[in-house]
């Protein structure tokens, strides 16, 4: 196990090194950040400016030694300052950070909460009305556009119904508010879990101990809780910790069509304005976020599982 | 057994049909263009073919309406729904690229100005056609007779939000150099320090700026809200808060005081009761931050909003549904700009004395002729809009082919279809159409027949379907390349290739595009509002033109092109105190660009804001040439 964990710490941080100096190095061919500076059409910038704003910027550096100079502030706790607003990025991060995890955790409840019984139901009931219904249901939630869904939904519960509203996160904890957006953000999770869990508990059910528990006389009902849900939940149990990781670094549609003010958003305005010192705090965070899961989903599948054993 | 199967498959028949019905369905409306955006859209260099129909239904005549403002015929307003704000409160909805980043203090980008957050020495004194300089915080002025230094006497007892005391000469020193520091991020900062120097205190209601260029206009352009965005701040509130504090926390002196700021998601203000003139009307107004424009519409629809900038092509739907506009005359003149022409030899600020980037070493004061890199300046074969100067047979042929290329664009088409009919006629950029002084000898008409002559007679003939080829870029004016101008540049590049001018949809970023023209090596076409106040509709015909057509913008943006008439007429209008005379000199300009054919219009867009008579009673906007058209908070009448 030491030694898992020391390989996945090392290619973690390989993973972290490179997603960051890719987004780096995209960030300053994406043009000059000094463009920010200057209105469209306006004179520019004098070359005062532009050397004391290089200067302050940390751009009169050479890019391999802005790079490094970001990673030793970043081991400092400092992942720099805003060029839009000039605040600093830590700010940036934890204003929005929590509105995100709202979201994406509302989103993974409602999947896992009706994706995972649903997709159990349809592979105990295979062949009735009960299984074509979970797996049109699931064709739909992972072939409709998440834009789509979420302005028509904008558009019957919030124009022609008025039941909803259109957008924003509401003061304090508005359910209204959190309603369209959860749905839109858990549906194509939900239809995932429910095709993952189907396939699993078919795989079980098909097994030879399921065919002898039968033959011994034991009910259905216990085939089913004792001995196939515990073997064919291990893998949708493993899979909804980066199922949850991928909510947290993928809300962003949702927070674009109903306005919901969370790092998404704020990571999307970053590259607008190639605002790099945000770009590279964003994508800093996430990438952490998606190690740290994926190892908990390793971890979980040892514990789960007695067959899996990391050395 | 048979049975069963049988039900089962007729089961899963229908199960599969159902299915695929849906998705039919999903798929066909993600093709359709309901007005949503796609906000992870990148914008890509494409190169495509645009069918466009073999008749364009063109109408004889086009009606164009007197006034600034697009007509407001509307429903009866209680069709419009009711607010769900309370009633002292207004929500505007607004998409974040037009500045709702607000961060106050100089800082890039934000509104403070126009806002009526922050306020600097002047302001138009009404809509489109009033005066445009109204005093706000300067009394009095006076300009030095060698234009060296204007000295300017502050109003007296103009309180700072917050309770932060009175404005003083110390606030607005202090405010204005910070502006124009070197590490400044404000997005004007070059433009005011190419123009002044730094500003200096004579007493507590006195202040003096040196002036390094002047222009007659100062005091419409830079210090007024009309275009520009200098705003006083409290210095006393910078120095003991801090800079981070003062960032978030803008203490000023508009009719409106910020309560809240939180990026990306709202601002909430409030009236300030104790401004030196009017508190706003509305007590408190909460501007939100709504990228998709599905659901601005909807929030308009449901109540939840008050006021929203909504696409121009739903503006008459929401009319129709009771709702009011607004225009504050900020509308983008789309011409298309032929680049490429840099006629100009030598830099002219290089030849008065004035260090440039063509002579970053020269001393000021000692005047030299350095000749200008134009590595753009290709006139051959492959760039038949541009002449070689001094070759007269080379400037009309290329005049022929600018001017064939202008007829062969259904400008009326464009308008009627792409804005609803909501925009008007444009002829050439920098002269509305509008304005008193425009000459109907100037206008143009759809001609592709005639487009084709011209081109034949220029030394283009058809080969194949092709007689030159052509890449056209559209800036961020109009929506950009994701909206309306984007539009317009597919149905121009269709328009163009009906006559033989196979044409490249340029849709590369508009910060990697921008070098080309600040460098001088951008030698195709490109379909914008450029030259700043240039290209705003609303802009008085005096107002010195064509900077960003002249070597005077070296080491800045340009519209790829240095002309020298260009530039004869700017300076003489820039330095020419009587009104009626820049009018003369303006229309001599204006006569040129007819002449040469360099930027002919397309279309005038305008950026109205809609909003419900529930809520609002009126809203006159103060003219408006900035960089937002989200402007005048302060003037909405709230509804009884």
């Amino acid at each position: 196990m030491r030694n898992f964990l020391v390989r996945r710490l090392g290619f973690s941080l390989l993973s972290l090194i490179g997603a960051t100096f890719i987004v780096f190095g995209l960030s300053r061919m994406a043009g000059d950040p000094l463009y920010l500076y200057a209105s469209p059409e306006g004179y520019g910038r004098t070359p005062e400016q532009i050397r004391a704003l290089e200067q302050k910027l940390g751009l009169d550096k050479p890019f391999v030694v802005q790079y490094l100079f970001w990673w030793r502030d970043v081991l400092r706790g400092d992942l720099g300052r805003s060029l839009v607003g000039d605040r600093p990025v830590t700010r940036v991060i934890s204003e929005k950070f929590g509105n995100t995890v709202q979201l994406a955790l509302a989103g993974w409840m409602l999947a896992t909460i009706v994706g995972i019984p649903v997709g159990v139901v349809s592979a105990i009931k295979r062949g009735t009305l009960w299984d074509y219904s979970a797996r049109f249901f699931a064709l739909f939630g992972q072939a409709i556009p998440n834009f789509w869904f979420a302005i028509l939904g904008v558009l019957i519960f919030s124009v022609q119904f008025e039941v909803l509203p259109s957008g924003f996160k509401g003061e304090g904890f508005s359910i209204k508010h959190f309603i369209m957006p959860t749905i839109v953000v858990g549906t194509a999770s939900m239809a995932g879990y429910l095709r993952m869990t189907r396939s699993a508990v078919l795989e079980v059910l098909d097994s030879e101990f399921v065919k002898l528990a039968r033959s011994k006389g034991v009910s259905g009902r216990v085939v089913i809780w004792k001995h196939v849900l515990r073997n064919a939940l291990i893998q949708p149990i493993t899979i909804s910790t980066l199922l949850l990781a991928g909510l947290l670094n993928g809300t962003l549609v949702a927070e674009a069509v109903f306005a919901w003010p969370g790092l998404g958003r704020a990571m999307l305005e970053a590259v607008r304005a190639n605002d790099f010192p945000v770009m590279m705090g964003g994508v800093l965070f996430f990438v952490i976020i998606y190690i740290v899961f994926s190892l908990i989903a390793d971890l979980l599948y040892a514990v789960v599982d007695p067959r899996i054993r990391y050395s | 057994m048979n049975r069963l199967l049988t039900r089962r498959s007729g089961v899963r028949l229908a199960t599969i049909i159902a299915a695929l019905t849906m998705f039919s369905v999903a798929a066909g409306a993600c093709g359709t263009s309901g007005g949503g955006e796609d906000p992870t859209q990148t914008p890509v260099v494409i190169d495509r073919t645009v069918v466009v129909p073999q008749t364009v239904v063109v109408p004889q005549t086009v009606v164009v309406p007197q006034t600034a403002v697009a007509s407001p015929t509307s429903a009866p307003s209680n069709l419009a729904p009711d607010p769900q704000s309370a009633p002292n409160t207004a929500e505007l909805v607004a998409p974040n690229r037009v500045g709702l980043t607000m961060t106050g203090l100089n800082s890039a980008g934000a509104p403070d100005g126009p806002w009526g957050i922050a306020e600097g020495f002047f302001q138009p004194c009404g809509p489109v056609g009033e005066d445009i300089v109204c005093p706000v915080l300067a009394e009095n002025w006076d300009v030095s007779p060698d234009l060296s230094k204007i000295t300017i006497t502050l109003k007296q007892g103009v309180q700072f939000h917050g309770g932060w005391g009175e404005m003083t000469a110390d606030d607005v020193v202090w405010s204005f150099n910070d502006l124009i520091s070197p590490a400044s991020t404000h997005n004007q900062s070059g433009d005011y320090s190419a123009n002044f120097g730094e500003m200096v205190k004579v007493d507590d209601y006195t202040v003096e700026l040196p002036v390094s260029n002047y222009s007659v206009v100062w005091n419409q352009a830079l210090f007024n809200t009309f275009a520009g965005a200098n705003g006083t701040f409290s210095k006393k509130a910078f120095d003991e808060m801090g800079r981070d504090w003062a960032l978030e926390n803008v203490i000023a002196t508009g009719p409106y005081q910020l309560v809240e700021f939180s990026p990306q998601e709202v601002v909430r203000l409030e009236s300030f009761s104790d401004h030196h003139t009017k508190p706003a009307g509305m007590e408190f107004l909460n501007v939100r931050d709504v990228p998709e424009a599905s659901t601005r519409l909807a929030m308009m629809r449901n109540g939840q909003a008050d006021i929203a900038d909504i696409s121009l092509n739903r503006i008459n739907e929401l009319r129709e549904m009771g709702f009011r506009t607004s225009d504050s005359g900020k509308a983008s003149q789309m011409a298309v700009i032929f680049s490429g022409n840099y006629w100009e030899q030598h830099d002219y600020n290089c030849s008065v004395g004035q260090p440039s980037v063509s002579c970053p070493d020269l001393v000021p004061g000692n005047p030299e002729q350095v000749e200008v890199e134009r590595a753009g300046y290709l006139h051959d074969e492959n760039h038949p809009w541009i002449g070689e100067y001094g070759n007269e047979e080379s400037m009309e042929r290329a005049r022929k082919v600018r001017r064939a290329m202008a007829l062969a664009i259904d400008t009326a088409a464009i308008n009627e279809t792409l804005l609803d009919g909501l925009g008007w006629e444009l002829f050439m950029t920098s002269f509305s159409t509008r304005d008193p002084n425009w000459d109907p000898k100037w206008e143009w008409e759809y001609d592709p027949d005639e487009a084709v002559r011209l081109l034949e007679e220029a030394g283009y003939p058809l080969v194949g379907n092709t007689r030159f080829e052509v890449n056209l870029f559209v800036t961020n004016h109009a929506g950009g390349p994701t909206g309306t101008a984007g539009e317009m540049q597919s149905v121009i590049g269709a328009m163009w290739r009906a006559i033989g001018i196979p044409t490249s949809l340029d849709r590369q970023d508009y910060a990697v595009w921008r070098p080309t023209v600040v460098e001088r090596t951008q030698s195709q076409p490109f379909l914008s509002a450029c030259g700043g106040t240039d290209a705003r509709d609303s802009v008085p015909w005096d107002f010195p033109k064509g900077v960003a057509y002249t070597t005077l913008s070296r080491g800045g943006f340009s519209c790829a092109m240095e002309i020298p008439f260009v530039l004869e007429k700017h300076l003489e209008a820039a330095t020419e105190p009587d009104r009626p005379r820049r009018i003369e000199i303006n229309t001599e300009l204006a006569d040129y660009y007819a002449q040469e054919w360099l930027v002919p219009g397309i279309v005038v867009v305008p950026e109205p804001l809609v909003w419900n008579p529930k809520k609002i009673a009126s809203w006159e906007m103060r003219a408006n040439a900035s960089g937002t058209h989200i402007v005048s908070l302060d003037t909405i009448v709230p509804a009884e």
